[in-house]
């Protein structure tokens, strides 16, 4: 009884004051930093206006540090007809892939650059057909991710019915690919996907394929490695790494997709 | 002779062709609203859209086709019918009566 | 299914050029189904429903043999260049022949898959194939001419060393 009540006064310290620190005081101290931000715009009700770049300040110090955080700000306080895709904020869902300044990344994972004088310019992923605003139609990347049949095929179950197991080693070979969220910022950075996306696959897609060919668990590799041996699904890669370069989670299509090219040739 | 079209105009007729055999397909009751719904909404936007503005039409196409593979689920049985429907097909009715 | 592939594709082009030019051109297209007659490569319709996964062209062990040879053939290049400068050409007309081979293999297989990448004759029926034709006659004229070149006169690397020391 003794030690609580001595312990007391100190949690109720611990809370008031990390209370106050959460709370969403005015920053009365901080300068007000505006920052400019040019943001796509097309609105699929009015089809036959050209899209055009629509132009929000907002201060940073009002704001959090990332650019999905500014976007939302934009969306509750100044226009609400910006559309934009969100989730989890916090770079696990993909759904804020978008161009922002020029590179295909997830605005969540984006920081704001506090360079006042530049106004920082966010377009939908590049090639792909807009929705509306920054919402790109992703059906044919699913379509493409489907294709490949991203499951485990395995018709031999364990004989003691409970999982298929694999060594570690085994295992270490699946990392760095089932990481991957799916985003699509790799596949619409990558020039030979905005020519051929009806047949070349793409980054993201070739990818997966490869972290099931690697996967000891599967047994329909040769089928896998089968229908990618053609002119357009696999070999339209010309490795300009691009993909590596802009993916959000560090992760390395490109590694991925030679490797693919790799076991083909050595087949 | 039939008139010549172009393939963007065939993709637009396909479209609306197989819209139209849609209300077949559901309860008979709801026939009716079906096909003014289809009848209105093809031809709305049709004219809304201008004959030389091809990304305009291609994205209707887009949306359009979307649209009809969704109310070709034999899992919708019902749609909804507006005033405005209703009263785009007076129009309709007494532009056909009205002698030219 | 080429010739439905072939048919869906001039129609697009066809259909971007305007409908006057459309009107003169345009045959008339073989009934398909409703899915075929809507699809068209790069076009704003899929193929499918949106649930369908995209399809793979037939499988060809003969692309994977092209890739290795193309692999193989750009290392092979690096040492045979440094061989061919480093040895007489007058000594080893071969190696020199050989190098003025692989050059054009080489550059004709890059070639190609540019026309492959921006004409494929999928969506350009009459251009890919005007241009991967255009490009096989100039690599038979070219391989033609080295081997002139290389029989009757100085050869391909003295050539080279000559204009080099100009």
């Amino acid at each position: 009884m003794s030690l609580l009540s001595r312990r007391l006064p100190r949690l109720a310290r611990q809370f008031s004051s990390s209370a106050a620190r959460c709370l969403a005081t005015p920053v009365a101290d901080k300068p007000v930093l505006n920052k400019e931000f040019k943001i796509y715009r097309w609105n699929p009700d009015e089809p036959a206006t050209k899209p055009t770049l629509q132009s929000y300040t907002i201060d940073l110090n009002q704001t959090g540090p990332m650019i999905l955080d500014a976007l939302i700000k934009i969306k509750n306080e100044v226009d609400p007809t910006l559309t934009f895709r969100r989730s989890c904020r916090e770079g696990i869902c993909g759904s804020c892939a978008m161009n922002i300044d020029g590179q295909n990344t997830l605005a969540c994972l984006c920081r704001i650059d506090r360079n006042e004088a530049k106004d920082t310019k966010i377009y939908p992923l590049p090639h792909m057909y807009v929705v509306k605003d920054l919402v790109p139609d992703l059906t044919l990347f699913y379509k493409q991710y489907k294709s490949i049949k991203p499951y485990l095929q395995n018709p031999n179950p364990p004989a003691d019915g409970t999982e298929f197991l694999q060594s570690p080693e085994d295992r270490k070979k699946l990392d760095g690919m089932y990481e991957c969220i799916l985003c699509a910022c790799c596949s619409t950075s990558c020039p030979s996907y905005w020519w051929n996306q009806d047949e070349y696959l793409g980054p993201a897609t070739l990818m997966q394929a490869y972290r099931w060919i690697a996967d000891s668990r599967d047994t329909h590799t040769a089928e896998r490695k089968e229908v990618l041996q053609n002119e357009m699904s696999l070999y339209r890669c010309h490795t300009i790494f691009n993909c590596s370069r802009t993916c959000p989670k560090g992760l390395n299509p490109a590694l991925a997709i030679a490797r693919i090219k790799m076991e083909l040739a050595a087949d | 002779m039939s008139v010549r079209r172009s393939g963007l105009q065939k993709d637009v007729l396909n479209l609306y062709r197989r819209a139209l055999r849609i209300p077949r397909t559901k309860p008979p009751p709801t026939r009716a609203k079906w096909d003014l719904m289809i009848r209105y909404t093809f031809r709305t936007k049709a004219a809304s859209a201008s004959p030389r503005a091809i990304s305009v039409i291609e994205h209707l196409l887009r949306t359009g086709t979307r649209q009809v593979s969704m109310y070709e689920d034999p899992s919708v049985k019902d749609c909804w019918v507006s005033a405005e429907m209703h009263e785009w097909e007076k129009a309709q009715r007494n532009k056909r009566t009205e002698p030219h | 299914m080429a010739s439905s592939l072939l048919a869906s594709s001039s129609k697009r082009a066809l259909a971007r050029r305007g409908p006057a030019f459309a009107k003169t051109l345009l045959v008339s297209r073989p009934a398909t189904t409703q899915s075929d007659a809507l699809y068209v490569p790069g076009g704003p319709v899929y193929k499918g429903t949106v649930n369908d996964p995209t399809t793979f062209p037939t499988p060809s062990r003969a692309h994977t043999h092209h890739w290795s040879f193309e692999r193989l053939l750009s290392a092979s290049l690096i040492p045979l260049t440094g061989a061919a400068f480093a040895t007489s050409p007058s000594v080893h007309p071969v190696l020199d022949g050989i190098l003025g081979v692989s050059l054009v293999v080489h550059s004709h297989i890059g070639f190609d898959s540019m026309v492959v990448d921006y004409l494929h004759p999928r969506k350009f029926p009459v251009l890919g194939r005007v241009a991967t034709w255009t490009l096989r006659t100039a690599t038979v004229g070219v391989l033609l001419g080295v081997y002139q070149f290389n029989t009757n006169d100085i050869g391909l690397t003295e050539l080279i060393g000559k204009v080099w020391a100009a």
